[in-house]
């Protein structure tokens, strides 16, 4: 078991896209399986410090929303889909994103952020959260994901 | 005959004489027990009958007889079995048209036909014109519009003969298996079955198929030494800490801990705990503690 490796590309920032992501890197290390997380354009949101805990979800064109479209798309509908779901969340005892994210630095996980979104957003090593190891370029972390399954998410 | 059979034969005759006699005192008592309670039953019954003549229960049982004497006499079986066929879509019309909505919009209508008589002539293109500027006229107009095109179509459809109505002639359970994939075709699905741990298949018979103890209040610390020494695990004060930990957490909560509860709760955080047990920490531990495996994918 402990010869395959994971590499996650977590690409995007809703909360329905970020945790997947995150919740697979950690079965991956309680399993013993060596995983990484490659963090890139708008997935930057979930290790920037006063971002990743007001991390939002939406409904909009989702056909598997509760919520008709017209409605989702509304004002303020985004961020309360948030709240809701980040309220659930805590009610069944669920990590938030920094909880997370801190796990699975302790786990051993490699957390990386991707150089080229960086520059895009304008951000610096210092916005991000203190577990994140490096920031790394795409054929960087071709070289780090060697031997691993890739999964974009 | 001598004197002995015929002791035994006059016996014989007593008992049965003796039986009938008892039978026949039953059924006096049965008779005398049921003789108000079936003159009673019988008084409510002509009563009953009574009330129902009265309301004309019987004569209109006459009459019944009569309207389904022609009804057999003028159908055939034919027109019987096709009826049959068809008598779903005819209940499936019948209860369409009389939805609550339908009959009140019909009973609109049936209201303006009986003011008939009061209703003022429209004159002429202006009449109609003016007529047709009441929001509810229009909306009328554009309902019978909606039902002609209906009737269009209809007519369309019986000018070429293209009214099917379903019949199903073959029950659903007689209709041929039209699956690609027959079913002993297909590829038998796999159990998901987690690799054992390495005290599976231990003679003593205290560890089930995964390798985890069966019974948790037989662990004994030299059982949990012997699983560790299985697993390549060296055993320190820390190690035997966190184990006692999980063991008591387990026996208050009934159910094993995840690595995060491990982690937040047990005095060692989650990067001491994936130190101290770096393959598998959550599946370790239990192993060692002689616990279930801990469920869950926090």
């Amino acid at each position: 078991m402990s010869d395959r490796k994971m590499a996650i590309i977590c690409a995007k920032a809703g909360l329905d896209e970020a945790y997947p992501a995150l919740i697979l890197a950690n079965a991956a290390r309680m399993s013993d399986i060596d995983a990484m997380i490659f963090f890139t354009f708008y997935g930057l949101d979930v290790i920037t410090k006063d971002k990743c805990d007001h991390l939002h979800v939406n409904m909009a064109g989702n056909p598997a929303s509760p919520m008709p479209t017209m409605v989702a798309g509304l004002p303020g509908m985004e961020a309360l889909a948030g709240n809701m779901m980040r309220k659930q969340m805590a009610e069944l005892d669920l990590p938030n994103i920094s909880e997370m994210i801190d796990m699975l630095e302790a786990s051993g996980c490699g957390l990386y952020a991707c150089e080229l979104a960086m520059t895009m957003m304008k951000r610096t090593k210092d916005d991000l959260l203190p577990q994140v190891h490096d920031v790394i370029t795409a054929t960087d972390f071709y070289d780090l994901s060697e031997g691993a399954q890739i999964v974009f998410i | 005959m001598d004197a002995k059979t015929l002791e035994t034969k006059v016996d014989q005759l007593n008992a049965q004489v003796e039986q009938l006699i008892a039978q026949q005192e039953s059924i006096n008592l049965f008779l005398t027990e049921m003789g108000p309670v079936l003159t009673a039953v019988m008084e409510s019954a002509s009563v009953r009958l009574s009330e129902a003549e009265n309301k004309g229960y019987f004569r209109f049982a006459g009459h019944m007889r009569g309207a389904l004497d022609r009804i057999v006499e003028a159908y055939s079986e034919d027109d019987l079995a096709q009826f049959g066929e068809s008598v779903v879509s005819i209940v499936d019309t019948v209860r369409n048209l009389t939805q609550p909505d339908i009959v009140a919009l019909a009973n609109e209508a049936t209201d303006a036909i009986h003011n008939a008589g009061e209703a003022p002539p429209v004159e002429g293109v202006l009449g109609m014109y003016r007529a047709s500027k009441d929001k509810d006229v229009q909306r009328g107009m554009a309902v019978m519009f909606e039902v002609l095109r209906h009737v269009g179509k209809g007519a369309k459809k019986m000018k070429r003969g293209q009214f099917n109505l379903p019949t199903r002639r073959t029950p659903v359970g007689q209709l041929p298996d039209m699956r690609r994939v027959k079913p002993e075709q297909r590829r038998p699905a796999r159990a998901a079955k987690p690799p054992a741990a390495p005290t599976a298949g231990d003679p003593s018979g205290l560890f089930d198929e995964a390798g985890f103890l069966k019974d948790p209040s037989t662990w004994t610390r030299e059982i949990g030494a012997q699983v560790a020494a299985k697993l390549g695990v060296a055993m320190t004060d820390e190690h035997w800490a966190v184990v006692e930990w999980v063991r008591g957490d387990h026996a208050a909560h009934g159910a094993s801990p995840n690595v995060r509860r491990i982690g937040t709760q047990s005095g060692t955080d989650t990067r001491g705990v994936y130190r101290l047990f770096p393959k598998a920490p959550g599946k370790t531990i239990a192993l060692i503690a002689g616990i279930p495996k801990p469920g869950g994918c926090i």
